[in-house]
């Protein structure tokens, strides 16, 4: 009766183990294959719509199977979240101050969770020659 | 008696090199691999869990089967904890790319409480499978 179970158990724990890696093997190894998986580039579009604020298009592209939720992006002053982000591109219009446009943003993070399940975050920082 | 001493003693080293090389080389391995990633115990550490392993697989061949069965579940559990210390559920690494410099965490705490929940299973029914064993004898 116990080694009938034993096997049950041993091929649930291993089928539910690969059920679960599989997102995060998947997600690496796109990411392997193509370093720029994910790359955000601002459109040509800008909207002047008040004093001192713009709004601009951005476009965000994103290369693998596997979905990340709670995307959150933050370069210098701008944050753009979103609640998930699958394959393929997508643009969002954002609001920027002048401010924000006169600094060239020297650090930024990025944080998702893949297939909901793993954090993930980048942190990148940008040393302009000259400072430490 | 000698024979049967000798039986258990070399049954109680075959189960702790076991638990060994489930808990400290495979699982390890898998996670290193996968996550590209170096795993490097200490040395000190790798010879001190090999040996605590194979003490309670000796004991637990060795001793009351009642008694056994508990050596056997606290090999489970010292397994499961040393996953936990060396895994730590959280890969974090920095890059520098020129100019520019990286930093990665990645976290994977679901994947590591599923394999400790899965083998805190795996020790019940050991229990049982034991027990139920002892009952027919």
């Amino acid at each position: 009766m116990f080694s009938g179970f034993n096997y049950v158990l041993t091929l649930t724990s291993l089928l539910i183990l690969a059920v679960l890696f599989m997102p995060l093997i998947i997600f690496i190894w796109d990411f392997i294959q193509n370093p720029t998986c994910l790359t955000i580039i601002p459109g040509e579009d800008v909207t002047p719509i008040g004093d001192n604020l713009y709004n601009i298009s951005i476009v965000v592209s994103y290369c693998s199977n596997v979905e990340l939720r709670d995307v959150l992006i933050q370069v210098g002053n701008i944050t753009i979240e979103f609640p998930s982000l699958r394959k393929g591109n997508v643009t969002r219009e954002i609001t920027v101050s002048v401010s924000d446009l006169e600094q060239a943003p020297t650090e930024g993070r990025i944080e998702a969770s893949i297939a909901g399940l793993y954090k993930f975050s980048l942190n990148f920082k940008y040393r302009v020659k000259g400072v430490s | 008696m000698y024979g049967r001493i000798i039986k258990n003693i070399i049954l109680g080293v075959f189960d702790g090199v076991v638990y060994y090389v489930l808990f400290f080389v495979v699982i390890p391995e898998v996670f290193s691999r996968t996550m590209n990633m170096p795993i490097e115990p200490p040395p000190l550490l790798i010879m001190l869990m090999l040996g605590i392993f194979i003490a309670f697989g000796v004991i637990s061949a060795s001793v009351n089967p009642f008694i056994g069965i508990v050596f056997e579940v606290m090999s489970v559990i010292l397994g499961a904890l040393v996953l936990l210390m060396i895994l730590g559920g959280k890969f974090a690494t920095s890059i520098e790319y020129g100019e520019i410099s990286l930093e990665i965490s990645v976290e994977f705490k679901p994947l590591i409480f599923i394999i400790v929940g899965f083998s805190v299973l795996y020790a019940i029914m050991r229990c049982f499978e034991r027990l139920s064993h002892l009952a027919k004898e």
